[in-house]
């Protein structure tokens, strides 16, 4: 049946038929690369198969010696909190030297696009004064979808481990990230 | 015009009042470039199309300076209503298309992750892009087959990855997906919902396999728009169902709900391009 929308649209448009067959054949690739590029995407979120962990880590955000409740916020303002930190202490992990740079360097050498690499490193990776921006944005932001000054800022990891009847039970917490006006 | 015509313009309304709506609702969540407090963290991730994006620097020039991102924000919302108003506009929802995609990159560029529920404004816009109404049916069609395959491919990758068949893989990914709600907002409904299933365990084994045969019941849509109104209904449902459990809200994705409405199929009508009707199940 799929087929026979494919044959009426050869027969009624030979330039969309090529358009789709090339569009389901990319898309076959990039599914079995797992990789998604724009427009194909892959919708296999949450099948590979997860564990249980001992322990389960959630930031913590003290806003003028204050913690918030991030959740009171709406859900994509604290996505957009709760993911970018998530990013900030990966790079940090990396000595905030971003990874995504050996990548670049080994896609454009593979695609001899070398005189390129000083800017695609300037614009797809985050330098390494990333540490020292971010921080200002996070407050930046904080003060628009909170609607007040934020004079202090510190965000902490905590770690988290569940009791026998699921409720969680902080274990630890560090600092990763701490701002100060003054 | 005739009244078979009509259904160009009708299905344009629902595309466009949606993406309208999205706007809005963005907006409210302070998700539009306008709103970001010029972010710096970039996060590309092995998006070509992104990588591409970012390399001409227009992101970080929209995103940087607040007045761009503002004329950036008021145009796309301007182009949306303009679309409303020009619904056989091709140039209009060309241009559309091009602020959507553009939107969509800076966006998940900036927030850190390249989530999908934005999707269906930017693949329902496509067929308003094109010339004729045949090479609309035709993309029309199409983009119902697109719906089709996110769910079904949705199914076919917890079923090739084993997930499927592990009892433990929802426990572990709530567990996770939700450590933070209960956390901070213990005594919500949800958080009590989250902990009745966690303390119930063959429930969320029930839930799961329920999930699986409602995605991978879309691949019927291949074959036949005989269950169009039932993938329908289970697409509301799974959607509510994922906020209610999972907290993703997919609802921007309920656009691709309007290719599968009755009045939407476009077997039943004529144009002027040929008085022969096109079959296309």
């Amino acid at each position: 049946m799929k087929n026979l929308f494919l044959i009426n649209t050869y027969s009624q448009s030979k330039k969309l038929f090529f358009l789709f067959i090339a569009f389901i054949l990319l898309q076959v690739f990039f599914t079995y690369k797992s990789v998604e590029t724009i427009p194909f995407f892959n919708y296999g979120m949450y099948s590979a198969p997860s564990k249980v962990y001992d322990q389960y880590e959630v930031f913590e955000f003290i806003v003028n010696d204050e913690p918030i409740n991030p959740l009171n916020l709406p859900m994509l303002a604290h996505n957009m909190i709760f993911k970018t930190t998530s990013r900030y202490q990966f790079l940090q992990k990396h000595q905030f030297e971003d990874p995504i740079v050996k990548t670049i360097k080994r896609r454009l050498h593979a695609a001899m696009l070398k005189g390129l690499m000083d800017r695609a490193i300037s614009s797809i990776s985050n330098s390494p004064n990333i540490e020292n921006s971010f921080p200002f944005w996070m407050v930046r932001y904080l003060e628009k979808v909170m609607k007040l000054v934020v004079n202090d800022l510190q965000i902490n990891l905590n770690v988290y481990e569940y009791d026998e009847h699921y409720h969680p039970k902080l274990v630890e917490s560090h600092p990763i990230l701490t701002y100060s006006k003054e | 015009m005739s009244k078979d015509l009509d259904y160009r313009k009708r299905l344009g309304y629902m595309v466009f009042g949606f993406v309208l709506l999205s706007l809005v609702y963005r907006w409210l969540s302070g998700a539009l470039l306008s709103q970001l407090a010029s972010p710096v963290l970039v996060s590309p991730f092995a998006d070509n199309f992104f990588w591409a994006y970012l390399f001409t620097d227009i992101p970080r020039l929209l995103s940087n300076h607040f007045v761009l991102a503002l004329l950036f924000d008021l145009f796309f919302i301007g182009l949306t209503i303009g679309c409303l108003m020009r619904v056989r506009s091709r140039l209009l929802s060309i241009v559309l298309l091009i602020w959507a995609v553009t939107y969509y990159v800076i966006y998940h560029n900036y927030v850190g992750h390249h989530g999908h529920s934005f999707l269906g404004i930017i693949f329902m816009i496509i067929p308003f892009t094109m010339k004729g109404d045949k090479t609309f049916r035709i993309t029309w069609e199409a983009v119902r087959y697109y719906l089709c395959f996110i769910f079904a491919s949705a199914a076919l990758w917890k079923i090739f990855r084993g997930s499927a068949f592990d009892g433990d893989h929802l426990v572990a990914t709530l567990l996770s997906q939700h450590i933070d709600l209960l956390v901070y907002k213990p005594e919500s409904l949800i958080a009590g919902i989250v902990q009745f299933l966690l303390n119930h365990q063959w429930m969320i084994q029930v839930i799961f396999a329920i999930v699986v045969a409602v995605q991978l019941s879309f691949l019927t849509g291949f074959f036949t728009k005989k269950y169009d109104r039932i993938l329908l209904t289970l697409m509301v449902l799974f959607v509510a169902a994922d906020y209610l459990v999972m907290r993703i809200n997919f609802a921007e994705l309920l656009i691709f709900g309007i290719a599968l409405l009755p009045f939407a199929s476009v077997t039943n009508h004529r144009t002027t391009d040929s008085p022969n009707e096109l079959s296309v199940s």
